[in-house]
Formats: structure tokens, sequence, C-alpha cells
């Protein structure tokens, strides 16, 4: 079991590598080691691997500067948003307007029937009058005072 | 992404509130306080009808199609005056068959003008025609019978304001 724990395996250099090996073990692999160059190269191996992993790993720790701007950037967006009451605000103008705009859409097809002449009283003392409505809305109204011998079709 | 966060309300509310002031602005209402005399222009034509021949006077050619309903075959532009009135002002008219004519402007409601009419004989008082009507702007309304001549009299009234 000792013997299998010296040899020089690349599972047994890992663990060597990662301090899990009992110092008995630990020691008759370091007396092996120098005279094992593929024993040696394993180990540098595993050193550059760490290495590599130790930066990345620096490179994604959160930072506090980093942190602290990000909170107050989030901060300001806060601050920035508009408050409860402007928003309504906004809302109902912005509807008010809509609404103003379909109005003004369709209020133009109401003043189109709504182009013509409105009598609102008459009162004649000739001997008698006749209103005569235009058929069409590019008609002309028309009143018509019988004047004794005057006539209308 | 979130993609409400950056879809452009603000943006949309601004066009929809500068669409509206624009219309507001160039609406007839607006128009309307603009001329806030309510000043309105008539022009009247006086026409002369009769049967002497078959002949309607170019100058009708806009109220040709009403004329040629009537009972006569001939119609020939007289005279045409122009009158201005602000609101509550009266113009009086001497017309052809002497003839009178009173004009007032009550100013404007819902986009027409109020106007009061008295047409009578220059002479005589057992007879008149007084009428109120509520004109739109361009608008074209004929009064017509008194007699004159062979014929009868037609006023031909324009409104602009």
């Amino acid at each position: 079991m000792e013997n299998k724990k010296s040899e020089l395996t690349e599972e047994t250099l890992g663990r060597y590598y990662d301090g899990e090996l009992d110092e008995a073990a630990r020691k008759e692999l370091e007396a092996r080691i120098p005279g094992s160059p593929e024993a040696r190269a394993l180990l540098e191996r595993h050193k550059s691997i760490s290495s590599l992993m130790g930066i990345l790993g620096e490179s994604m720790e959160a930072d506090e500067l980093t942190v602290r701007r990000n909170w107050d950037k989030i901060a300001l967006s806060l601050e920035k948003r508009p408050g409860r009451f402007r928003r309504r605000l906004t809302y109902w103008l912005t509807l008010a307007a809509a609404a103003i705009i379909v109005i003004f859409i369709y209020d133009p097809l109401h003043r189109t029937s709504d182009n013509e002449l409105v009598i609102e009283s008459i009162d004649c003392t000739y001997a008698s009058f006749m209103i005569l409505r235009p058929e069409t809305q590019s008609g002309h109204t028309i009143i018509w005072i019988n004047d004794d011998h005057s006539t209308a079709n | 992404m979130n993609d409400k966060k950056f879809f452009p309300w603000r943006s949309i509310s601004l066009i929809i509130v500068s669409v509206a002031l624009t219309l507001l602005f160039l609406s007839p209402a607006a128009g309307q306080n603009e001329s806030s005399n309510e000043q309105c222009e008539i022009t009247l034509r006086e026409i002369v009808a009769d049967n002497s021949g078959g002949e309607i006077d170019p100058a009708l050619k806009d109220i040709t199609k009403d004329l040629k309903k009537l009972a006569y075959s001939s119609y020939r532009l007289e005279q045409t005056s122009r009158l201005t009135m602000r609101k509550g002002e009266k113009k009086i008219q001497e017309l052809l068959g002497k003839n009178r004519l009173e004009l007032t402007n009550d100013g404007l409601e819902e986009g027409k003008v109020r106007l009061k009419v008295k047409l009578s004989p220059d002479s005589g008082k057992e007879k008149s025609l007084e009428t109120t009507m509520r004109v739109p702007d361009g608008y074209t309304f004929i009064i017509a019978g008194p007699a004159y001549g062979g014929g009868v009299l037609f006023l031909a009234f324009t409104t602009k304001f």
C-alpha cells in the first residue's frame, strides 16, 4: 500500500501537488522525483495550470471599486426615474392629446355635414313666401317672396 | 436585455402632444379666436330675372343650377356690393326698384355668422321680410321675389368671415 502511494503515477503526483499525501508518502515521493524527468515535467505542468487558474480567478473576482460603481449607477437611475405623479401626468397628457387628434380627424366630417344654412326665424308680410332648400350640398337656399305678380316653379 | 426598458415611450408621448398642439393651433376654432372682432363680409349681387331672353349672366355661374329651376329664362347681374360688418354692426343698402335692405351681423356662433336680414320696399311700410339665419363661411343664399320692371329682383348673398 505504501509502495503504491509513492509510485510516480500521474494520480500520485497530482495528490502530492495538492498536498493530499501523508508525510511518509510525501517524503518518499520527493526522494524519487529528482530521478524522474517525467515526474518533474508532470509537476511543472501542474504548476503552470495552477498559476493560470489563479490569474483567471483573480480577474473574475468582483473588486470593491466595480461593485461601488455599479451600485452608484443603480442609485442614479433610481433617482432619475420620474415620480409617480409625473408619470401619471405624462400618461393623462398623452391620452388627452391623442383624444384631440381623434376629435380633429372626425370633426371635419361633422362640419361637412353641418355646412348648411340655418334659418332661425322668418317673418314675412309680403303676400306669401316659401323656402326652396337645395337638393344637394352644392346647392343654395332660396327664400322666395310672392310680391303679387311674381311666381316660382 | 429588457426590451421594455428601451421602448421610446417618452418620445412617442412627446410626438402625440406636439401633433395635438399643432392641430389645436391650426384648427378653425383657433382662427375664430384670432378674428375676435367677428368681422363678416357680405358680397351682395343684385340680379334681374325676366323672360326677355334665354341667357344667364356668366357672372352667376356659381348659382346657375339653382336659377334654372325657377320660372325665368333670363338672369342678368346688375350690381355687386361688398358690405363689411363687425359684430353688432348694421348696414343699410338701397337696392334696385327702390327696395331697401338692412343687414346686421350678430356675431359668430358654432362656426356660422348670425345675420339679421330685413328687406322691404323703400316707400311702403306695409310689407317686409325679416329673417334671422346662421350662415356658414363662403355660403351663398338667395332672397328673390320683389317686383322689378317686367320681372323680379334676386339678391344673392355670399358670406366671408
